[in-house]
């Protein structure tokens, strides 16, 4: 189930709500269980086994683990059949096609049949990484063990992240697991937090992707620059406030429910180098390639020489996390690359230059790279950049035009939304007028609640657009 | 009460998300799968639930459908995303574009690959019938006529160069009929032929199709001022206002056209659904008018021309000294023509390739008529995968 669904907002949600309310605390975590299982079972009916199996064995392995507390041998094995289990998981759904297919490629052999390709489980890359931190905290010993098997199982089916992220680690919600509370506060923030969430998904990601699509249904090699940049500014709007609507939906699910989700993106567009673009971008998959990838292998602290490696380790991996082709592989190995550079010495310059130009050249980078990301193969995706500067020699046409004047509004909405611009000015006012500011914020939520419905009510395009992660 | 706004805004949200789905079951309709006049669709039926339809989703799916289709106010919802998707400078809802009191069917491109598979098709067809003689009419639907209206900068179809181009390749045909230019004509004159909320032409426009065809099919066309006209209905809303659901466009008017003088007597035989093609038990109802007026008290209005598309039609008028006959292979563009049409043929059979599943000589042999004609409008045309039943049995 997806949550910009009327199945999703008008029945799921109001009936597990009541009914979670109204659970007495020990049956609450058993209900998010429960309505766990049914909210992936709707979109994956089969699948839901792999993650039901994916459970008890990292449930398993993190009760050996505190059992054999002095058999290090043990303790090791239980991590490495936790590891392999899950991105053994990973591997057969996500990258055997793709393995399979560039080994024909080479050897020239067929084994890759595409009659044949494993569909992907929805949000696999997110529980996966989800439910091996705990094996991996409990390895290393930065958690208790988590002895009540139904606790365990609630953390890892806990609806609102698991199809999308953010990408919650066991320790973060560790303690409200096992004792949590509902209150005024958490319920007002959850709700407004929810419903940001829905209003960025739903009117902003939806309507805006609709400017990429068309662009991409026309023949790369006839588009003018301005179609072009109209076109893949479209869908880094898209990209921003799909994802980071779906985690604000995700963050706010779980305040109503009681839990604190860590942050996924903070304002991502106004960075000013792509390392910094990287601490705002899905906060919580860099924190996790960081804890579980970087720090164990050193990080920066063994030299130049190792810290570039394993900046490179990480980077090739975190392109290979967001889908299986080679788009993706030289998407993450070209921010690999500039993190380095910016490591080296680009940061210093970038500090010292004017803060337009930083924004500018990381802006730059973005936007080329999420023509990489969106593209079906590297041919179209260096074709497409060859229009966007110019290619085809027409500078803008009517098509352009035309496609400009029906998502200007839009695109200025999104261009502003984006920004901390609207969140200052509100903090700021909220210091002069706090009544009037406190008061407007429930009307200005419900009216975007309002319209998210109406566009749900009539969705003729609703993409989900992570089924590649 | 320092967080009372706090309490509104929790208030609002669960008032929102209980009672919309409350009402939604309170007011469902009963049937289970109930017409929506509206939008011209028979509602989803609640999904089977098995273990297979649990396996391969349509469950899940049908239900999303099921409730949606059932969301309360769903209409209005629809007419409110509507509403502010043109208030933020849509100049296209759903398909359409609305302009100036008129709806239109946007047409921007084709599939090349289909229109040389139709091209094949229809120039093997004449191939194996040499000795018929046949016409090409392809109709240009309102935004290419009303092409002046178009939104600024909109990158629209060619269709006056789809239909040159098309007519250019066909191959033993004894003549094409040109619509475009009797059309554009009448548009000058501020004519009504098209319908504002619906994609098919007006009896207008139908007329004026007559006229251009009768110097090809070899008939002098009746003068306007011999017919009679009379507005069966002044509150036609057609299938372009199914998709916008924009009440703001006037609604359309049905005409009538019958000769003033020595209008003739017709009998009409539809294909009845109930027949039996596999052992040759072909049913049909018979009506004794070119006009269905059941269907004035529908919002299908369009219909009341011979009804909806079925398989075959055959109309037989008793036009003295004549005896004439027509084959025409149509969309429903030719439904409004035909009541000029059988001033000047005394038998007419329609054919609907897509209404047919086996060949359609099964019930008719084009030998047998005096000349054939194809009638379409382009962007049926342009999207249609069923002209390959022509040869059918090849």
């Amino acid at each position: 189930m997806v949550f910009s669904s009327l199945t999703f907002m008008f029945l799921f949600l109001p009936i597990v709500l009541i009914v979670y309310y109204i659970a007495p605390k020990q049956l609450k975590n058993l209900f998010i269980l429960i309505s766990g299982l049914i909210f992936y079972a709707w979109g994956e009916p089969l699948y839901v086994l792999v993650m039901i199996a994916s459970t008890l064995i990292d449930y398993t392995a993190g009760l050996l683990i505190h059992k054999f507390d002095d058999k290090n041998a043990i303790r090791r094995l239980c991590l490495i059949v936790s590891l392999v289990m899950n991105l053994g998981l990973l591997g057969v759904f996500k990258y055997s096609g793709f393995v399979l297919e560039n080994i024909d490629t080479i050897f020239g052999t067929a084994f890759y049949d595409p009659e044949h390709v494993l569909p992907l489980p929805i949000g696999i890359s997110f529980f996966t990484f989800q439910s091996m931190s705990y094996t991996i905290d409990m390895y290393m010993r930065k958690i208790k063990v988590q002895k009540n098997p139904i606790s365990f199982a609630a953390f890892v089916t806990l609806f609102p992240q698991i199809v999308a992220g953010p990408i919650v680690r066991y320790d973060d919600i560790a303690a409200e697991l096992d004792d949590r509370t509902i209150n005024l506060d958490c319920l007002y923030e959850g709700i407004i937090k929810f419903i940001t969430g829905l209003g960025k998904k739903v009117l902003i990601a939806n309507n805006i992707g609709m400017l990429w699509t068309t662009v991409k249904g026309f023949e790369t090699g006839e588009l003018s620059v301005l179609t072009a940049w109209l076109g893949i500014i479209a869908y880094t709007f898209q990209i921003y406030f799909d994802f980071s609507g779906y985690s604000d939906m995700a963050i706010g699910l779980g305040k109503m429910m009681g839990f604190n989700f860590p942050q996924n993106f903070n304002y991502p567009y106004q960075s000013k180098s792509i390392s910094e673009f990287w601490r705002r971008w899905h906060i919580t998959l860099g924190a996790w390639f960081k804890s579980y990838v970087y720090f164990p292998l050193g990080g920066s602290r063994k030299g130049m020489k190792r810290t570039v490696f394993n900046l490179a380790v990480v980077w090739l991996l975190t392109g290979i996390w967001h889908g299986a082709s080679w788009n993706f592989i030289l998407w993450g190995v070209l921010y690999g690359v500039v993190i380095i550079l910016e490591k080296l010495f680009l940061g210093k310059i970038l500090d010292r230059i004017p803060s337009f130009f930083s924004w500018f050249y990381t802006m730059l980078l973005v936007v080329l790279g999420w023509v990489l990301f969106d593209t079906a193969n590297l041919p179209t995706a260096f074709g497409y950049m060859g229009s966007m500067f110019g290619g085809t020699g027409i500078l803008f046409d009517d098509q352009g035009l035309y496609l400009l004047k029906n998502y200007a509004v839009i695109l200025v909405v999104a261009a502003f939304a984006c920004t901390d611009a609207f969140k200052k000015l509100i903090e700021w006012a909220k210091t002069k007028i706090p009544v009037v500011i406190n008061y407007s914020t429930p009307i200005a939520k419900f009216a975007i609640l309002f319209f998210s419905t109406a566009y749900l009510a009539n969705a003729t395009y609703n993409p989900f657009l992570y089924f590649n992660f | 009460m320092k967080d009372f706004y706090k309490k509104i805004m929790i208030g609002l949200f669960a008032l929102f998300l209980i009672t919309i789905p409350v009402l939604t079951f309170v007011y469902m309709p009963k049937e289970e799968r109930p017409f929506s006049e509206n939008e011209n669709k028979y509602l989803t039926a609640f999904p089977n639930f098995s273990l297979r339809t649990y396996k391969d989703k349509t469950f899940m799916n049908g239900f999303d459908e099921w409730l949606s289709d059932r969301f309360l106010a769903r209409e209005q919802w629809i007419i409110f995303k509507n509403n502010t998707d043109m208030a933020i400078g849509k100049d296209e809802i759903n398909g359409v574009f609305i302009r100036n009191n008129m709806m239109m069917q946007v047409w921007k491109d084709y599939d090349e690959e289909l229109l040389q598979k139709n091209i094949k098709s229809v120039n093997n067809f004449i191939k194996n019938h040499p000795d018929i003689e046949a016409y090409f009419m392809l109709v240009p639907n309102a935004q290419e006529i009303y092409s002046d209206t178009l939104p600024a900068f909109a990158v629209v179809g060619d269709q006056n160069k789809f239909i040159n181009d098309f007519y250019s390749s066909l191959d033993g045909f004894a003549g094409t009929i040109d619509a475009y230019s009797i059309l554009s004509q009448a548009r000058e004159d501020d004519s009504y032929i098209y319908y504002r909320t619906d994609h098919h032409w007006t009896s207008y426009g139908a007329y004026l199709g007559y006229k251009a065809a009768g110097e090809e099919l070899g008939y002098t066309p009746k003068k306007i001022d011999e017919f009679s006209i009379e507005h069966a209905s002044y509150d036609f809303r057609g299938t372009l206002f199914s998709k916008t659901l924009d009440f703001n466009i006037t609604p359309d008017v049905i005409d009538y056209y019958t000769l003033t003088e020595n209008e003739p007597k017709v009998k009409v035989s539809v294909y009845n659904e109930n027949s039996n093609v596999l052992n040759g038990n072909i049913k049909y109802d018979e009506y004794d008018s070119l006009y269905f007026r059941e269907f004035l008290d529908v919002k299908d209005k369009y219909s009341s021309f011979l009804g909806q598309n079925s398989p075959i039609v055959t109309i037989e008028s008793d036009i003295a000294d004549n005896d004439r006959s027509l084959l025409i292979i149509k969309d429903s563009y030719a439904h409004s023509m035909i009541p000029f049409l059988a001033k000047e043929y005394s038998k007419i059979t329609m054919i609907d390739l897509r209404y047919i599943r086996t060949d359609f000589q099964t019930f008719v042999s084009p030998d047998d008529y005096d000349q054939l004609l194809f009638l379409y409008n382009v962007i049926t045309f342009s999207e249609d995968e069923n002209i390959v039943k022509l040869n059918f049995s090849k």
